[in-house]
């Protein structure tokens, strides 16, 4: 996330102006060390692979990404004009880091990749009307026994 | 908003692992942050990554700032023949499109499958006031629309990352939306569209096709607008 004295005026009020309800609950786990968890990766870059449908204006569907696509399979149909798509087109790991997970995983870092990574649209919506969605994926990351994952904004 | 473990990045939005083909920085980036799972002092862990991504400054910067090598020459914001103009922005930046694709080692998947010379046709003749252009196409209006204008965008990027020099992502931006003929294009058929009676298409013109920072410049009646209507 840029720092807010480097966005536009327009942008920095428009953050700015959010309204950001804290959880009810407190979301704290803890878990096995991180040279053994399976990880996965979460993006709302709206990416999926280039035959799967694009994402819509407002969406709260989610893609699969499997766990072995090369990274050069990947676009971006994310409803937002305003953020930069440039980088993603050089090069996919600056917005989901795929190739450097394997990296860390051959380096003993971490336990193993998981066998499927998921992407959402992370605009249009409100965090409650997601929660359905993420409530599955939830499921689908425990049956493939992931017990970190890595959330990453754009 | 309790998050339970969280790195703030200082990166240009659109860019959470700071660089792209930065390898070693992006491997450091996301090590930070899966070095977080073994915080245990939450509920709330948000730590600030001590870094800015390489190559990053500011576009402010006479000195290092980034120019595109190829000078469009701006006609009149109201000039009628923003299509031709597109289209001849568009022979000048294909060599550079090329070099792009072969630096990259293959064409980025396009998001449309659309012609870029039929999109910019059809957003000729929206800007011209046919609410429904005749387009090959099964695609619904306004994502027909939204997907073709990114893939329009997308390709000038590309092109102009094809040349000499290392862009920044608000460079970039800077150059597409304030120096070519496609972002005037746009943002002329965004100002149209602004009235359609479809409303996915009008949300699609007041919020989606042309970045808030430039709808001043662009087009001040869509600015107008309160960007929190709902």
């Amino acid at each position: 996330m840029v720092r807010l004295a480097e966005l536009p005026d327009v942008e920095r009020e428009h953050l700015l102006g959010k309204a950001c309800e804290p959880f009810d609950s407190k979301p704290w786990a803890d878990g096995p060390p991180l040279a053994e968890r399976r990880v996965a990766l979460v993006t709302t870059a709206g990416l999926h692979r280039a035959s799967d449908r694009a994402f819509s204006m407002v969406d709260l569907s989610y893609r699969v990404i499997p766990g072995d696509i090369r990274a050069d399979e990947l676009t971006m149909t994310h409803s937002s004009v305003h953020f930069d798509r440039s980088g993603f087109r050089e090069d996919v790991n600056l917005v989901f880091p795929i190739d450097r997970l394997r990296e860390l995983e051959q380096e003993g870092v971490i336990g193993s990749v998981a066998e499927f990574h998921y992407s959402l649209m992370g605009a249009g919506w409100l965090p409650q009307q997601i929660e359905p969605t993420v409530a599955e994926l939830a499921r689908l990351l425990r049956t493939d026994e992931v017990d970190a994952v890595c959330l990453i904004p754009v | 908003m309790q998050l339970p473990r969280f790195l703030w990045v200082p990166f240009e939005l659109g860019r959470p692992f700071g660089a792209p083909n930065e390898p070693e920085f992006q491997r450091r980036v996301l090590r930070a942050t899966l070095e977080l799972l073994k915080r245990t002092d939450g509920p709330v862990v948000l730590e600030d990554f001590d870094g800015d991504a390489p190559e990053a400054h500011a576009d402010s910067d006479e000195d290092t700032a980034w120019a595109c090598p190829i000078t469009f020459h701006a006609p009149p914001e109201e000039q009628p023949e923003l299509v031709s103009a597109t289209l001849d922005e568009m022979a000048r930046l294909e060599p550079w499109y090329e070099v792009h694709v072969d630096a990259r080692g293959g064409n980025a998947p396009t998001v449309s499958d659309l012609a870029r010379r039929d999109i910019v046709a059809r957003l000729g003749e929206l800007a011209d006031g046919v609410q429904e252009p005749d387009r090959e196409s099964n695609l619904a209006l306004a994502d027909w629309i939204r997907l073709g204008c990114d893939d329009l965008r997308n390709w000038y990027l590309d092109a102009a990352q094809g040349q000499p020099g290392r862009a920044s992502a608000s460079e970039l931006r800077n150059w597409f939306w304030r120096q070519t003929a496609a972002a005037r294009l746009i943002a002329s058929a965004a100002r149209v569209l602004a009235d359609h009676p479809d409303p996915f298409v009008k949300m699609l013109a007041l919020r989606a096709m042309v970045p808030r920072e430039y709808l001043a410049e662009l087009a001040p009646e869509i600015g107008a607008h309160s960007w929190r209507e709902k």
